[in-house]
């Protein structure tokens, strides 16, 4: 009976040996040998682990650079990817792009690597606050030392102004990046327009009132009432009303006449939700507007079920999607709209426009700063990007494969929608916005034009980083669950004074208010 | 007698209504994401988005996943994963449990609480990355096979199993001389064929459906597995990017279908050992 138990013991004891022993002995054989050579062919490659001497000596002159992103993108194998190629032989730095997950998986995949040690060379921040952690564990390397070397990429920004937003308490961490565009339009459906006998509207009145004929007047003419005169992708979209108030869905702060002000502050933020009030009330607003996602609202748009929309060219304009769009009615004839004017004296305007472009950033591991190698070549890297060679190959690809130059116009060929998907990754510091979306979507240009033209509120949100011990996300959330409420008349608009006194009260928005001013002073955005 | 049958037959009608219900409610998100998957993306925008029985045919969203560079090898790693961390997982299973439900295991109460704490209290996505790094599992597949080696769950069900096995038939081979292993090996293991292929079923598919390890784990982008690869085919839509584009409706089902058919199509294979009896007539008396 002993001999039982000791035999059932050590065998219960063996197992859990054996399974840690398993796991240290690395050296002791993998899968099979095609793993092997993979992981040595890894690690020459990206230089993460340990074997950073090895890979030095083994490619001596070439320094590596490991890059990693959080975008849904595949990626081709390291040897089919012609642009780290090209990269190489231009300035002799070995890139290496990784995507570690996208969205929130990118975040904690990025929090693991990072909290082992394994930091890469550089990455794209995923949020303030998470680059603000690092920076305050030193784990980012500061910029301005290097920026006598960075010189081309300073003016590719436009000298200091372009810099200063990416500045963190007086510091650059952030690669700063050239402008990007804004892509929200305001649509119509011109034949259902005809149909119903209307015009485009230009004022809330008229909006409201075409509204009113594209719900209830059957502007599909399948004889059932099934179609929405307004929608749009979120909350979001009822800013096509919201924003010619000076008001907004979220808390986004602009420069007024008097100063500082916040969308949630403006005088006629009351009228502006009045009149979504009274579009929802009409029962003209797609009841499913607050939960739409761009997708939803393409394919309800292909279904012929809105009339008007607040969406963005991308989504419908790029041929892909304008084939979708009118995939089931040919005639689909979606047109883009001025934004409505409120009749308040005030210039119509739609949607907000962030002045500085800081989402997405990349930053640069400080561990950079200990290597000389790798210290000049992320600095080539970021010279090189902005160059007029560099930017067009992360840009467009490689001349006469992916583009031809013709008459001093980047005209591309089809190899470039092709085998370029995955090259913006490697934008570090942006583009110059409208020669790129007019080269990739010619077909989409008239649209394109017209959303970089449209008025819109000018916003600073994206400037003002607050102290971690302030609840944003808690005060968004509030802001957000009382704006639905107001426009869908769960809480009457007479409490709005009250909303605002419980931002100040329960969320410390005058503080909010208060440092955002003293931050947006010191960037010298305002005097 | 006949009023008896009658009730019978009523309550039979009854059962068979209410199961074709249930049949119906299984069958149809099922028909629905085949149907939309075999639809061009323009009939199904004509039926409001929602069809059961295709009219017209098309291929098109899955010739799009085959065609994609990295499907092939991706589908070769995740079945590569999923037998090999099927065949570890199962082999270090049933080692384990089968100490664990003997009674008279020396030192059992204190081995139980110390296997089930780590089912309660797991250390997390840090610690969990610290380790595999200092193991120096970091970019290989050893990552994904060796820290879930055993899932705690599935140990005590197969533990719970192995000890409603009746301790006369182990008495037995072992008055014939059988040892321990023996014993493990040629009756615990047989007499336990319907635990053991459930775990293989839900272990099987827990490898198949290895997403954030992969990400976490491998860093080459040649090693993703399957999971990954899709999901960065269904973009999600976190910024507005004028260069992604998002996919259809039609490819997203034919994704969802294309990586489910696999766990499909083993499962029928699996599924007699569900219902299959175990021990009738193994004792006497």
């Amino acid at each position: 009976m002993k001999r039982k138990k000791a035999v059932a013991f050590l065998m219960a004891m063996g197992l859990t040996f054996s399974v840690a022993l398993t796991g240290c002995g690395n050296s002791g054989g993998s899968p099979d040998q095609e793993t092997v050579e993979k992981q040595a062919e890894k690690e020459t490659e990206s230089g993460v682990s340990e074997s950073d001497d090895q890979s030095a000596k083994t490619s001596e002159e070439i320094a590596e650079l490991e890059l990693v992103v959080g975008h849904a993108v595949i990626m081709p194998e390291k040897e089919d990817n012609f642009l780290e190629k090209k990269i190489r032989d231009a300035i002799g730095v070995d890139v290496t792009m990784n995507i570690l997950g996208a969205g929130s998986d990118y975040t904690t995949a990025l929090n693991a690597r990072i909290s082992g040690g394994d930091i890469p060379d550089m990455f794209q921040a995923p949020s303030t606050d998470a680059l603000m952690q690092y920076v305050e564990n030193g784990l980012i390397l500061c910029l301005d030392d290097y920026l006598d070397q960075l010189q081309p990429l300073v003016d590719w920004v436009g000298g200091e102004n372009g810099i200063k937003p990416n500045r963190i308490g007086g510091k650059l961490y952030r690669v700063p990046k050239a402008p990007q565009g804004i892509y929200d339009l305001l649509v119509v459906r011109q034949d259902w327009l005809d149909k119903v006998g209307a015009e485009v509207p230009t004022t809330m009145e008229e909006a409201l009132e075409v509204a009113r004929k594209l719900t209830f007047d059957d502007p599909d003419g399948n004889g059932v009432q099934d179609t929405y005169g307004f929608s749009g992708s979120g909350l979001f979209g009822f800013n096509a009303i919201l924003t010619s108030y000076g008001g907004a869905t979220t808390n986004e702060l602009y420069l007024s006449d008097k100063g500082l002000t916040s969308t949630l502050l403006s005088p006629r933020m009351k009228e502006g939700l009045e009149m979504c009030k009274r579009f929802v009330d009409a029962g003209v607003v797609d009841p499913d507007i607050v939960a739409n996602n761009p997708e939803v609202l393409r394919d309800k748009m292909a279904q012929c079920k809105i009339g008007m929309a607040s969406y963005d060219w991308a989504n419908m304009y790029k041929q892909i999607n304008w084939d979708l769009i009118t995939a089931v009615d040919p005639g689909a004839d979606w047109i883009w709209m001025n934004p409505w004017d409120a009749q308040t004296g005030e210039t119509p305007r739609y949607h907000i426009k962030s002045a500085v472009n800081t989402i997405g950033s990349w930053v640069i591991s400080a561990d950079v700063a200990d290597n000389p190698e790798k210290l000049d070549a992320v600095l080539k890297l970021l010279n090189y990007v902005v160059s007029e060679e560099g930017n067009r190959l992360v840009c467009y690809g490689e001349e006469g494969r992916h583009y031809n130059v013709e008459d001093g116009m980047i005209v591309k060929t089809d190899l470039m929608t092709t085998e370029c998907e995955y090259i913006w990754l490697y934008q570090i510091a942006s583009r110059n916005e409208m020669e790129y979306l007019s080269v990739k979507f010619p077909e989409a240009e008239g649209s394109i034009k017209a959303a970089m033209e449209t008025d819109r509120i000018v916003t600073y949100t994206e400037a003002v980083i607050m102290p971690e011990d302030f609840h944003m996300e808690d005060m968004n959330k509030y802001i957000e669950e009382n704006i639905i409420g107001f426009i869908f008349g769960t809480r009457p608009i007479s409490e709005y004074d009250q909303f605002i006194e419980e931002l100040n009260t329960s969320f410390g928005f005058g503080e909010y208010m208060k440092i955002a001013e003293e931050q947006l002073k010191e960037q010298g955005y305002m005097e | 007698m006949v009023r008896k049958m009658k009730s019978d037959r009523a309550l039979n009608l009854f059962i068979y209504v209410i199961l074709s219900l249930v049949f119906v409610i299984c069958v149809f998100p099922l028909l629905y994401v085949v149907s939309v998957s075999l639809t061009p993306i323009s009939e199904v925008h004509k039926n409001g988005g929602f069809l059961v029985i295709p009219r017209e045919i098309t291929l098109d969203a899955y010739k799009m996943i085959i065609e994609q560079r990295m499907i092939p090898q991706a589908m070769k790693i995740t079945i590569f994963i999923t037998v090999a961390g099927t065949i570890i997982n199962i082999i270090a299973t049933v080692v384990m449990a089968y100490p664990l439900s003997k009674r008279n295991l020396a030192g059992r109460k204190y081995l139980i609480p110390f296997v089930i704490f780590p089912m309660i209290f797991n250390g997390g996505t840090i610690p969990a990355y610290l380790l595999i790094k200092n193991l120096n599992m970091i970019g290989t597949y050893w990552a994904l096979l060796i820290p879930g080696a055993i899932w705690i769950y599935n140990l005590l069900v197969v533990k719970a199993f192995f000890e409603n096995l009746p301790e006369e038939l182990f008495e037995s081979a072992r008055i014939d001389g059988a040892s321990e292993f023996c014993v493990l090996h040629k009756i615990a293991v047989p007499l336990s064929k319907p635990v053991i292929m459930t775990m293989v079923l839900f272990y099987a598919v827990g490898h198949w459906e290895t997403y954030f390890d992969s990400i976490m784990y491998l860093p080459d982008q040649k090693m993703q597995t399957l999971q990954v690869v899709l999901r960065r085919m269904l973009t999600p839509n976190v910024d507005l990017n004028a260069d992604i584009t998002i996919p259809t409706m039609t490819l997203q089902m034919a994704m969802v279908v294309f990586s489910t058919i696999p766990i499909v199509v083993i499962y029928p294979f699996i599924q007699k050992y569900f219902t299959q009896g175990i021990m009738l007539g193994a004792v006497k008396g």
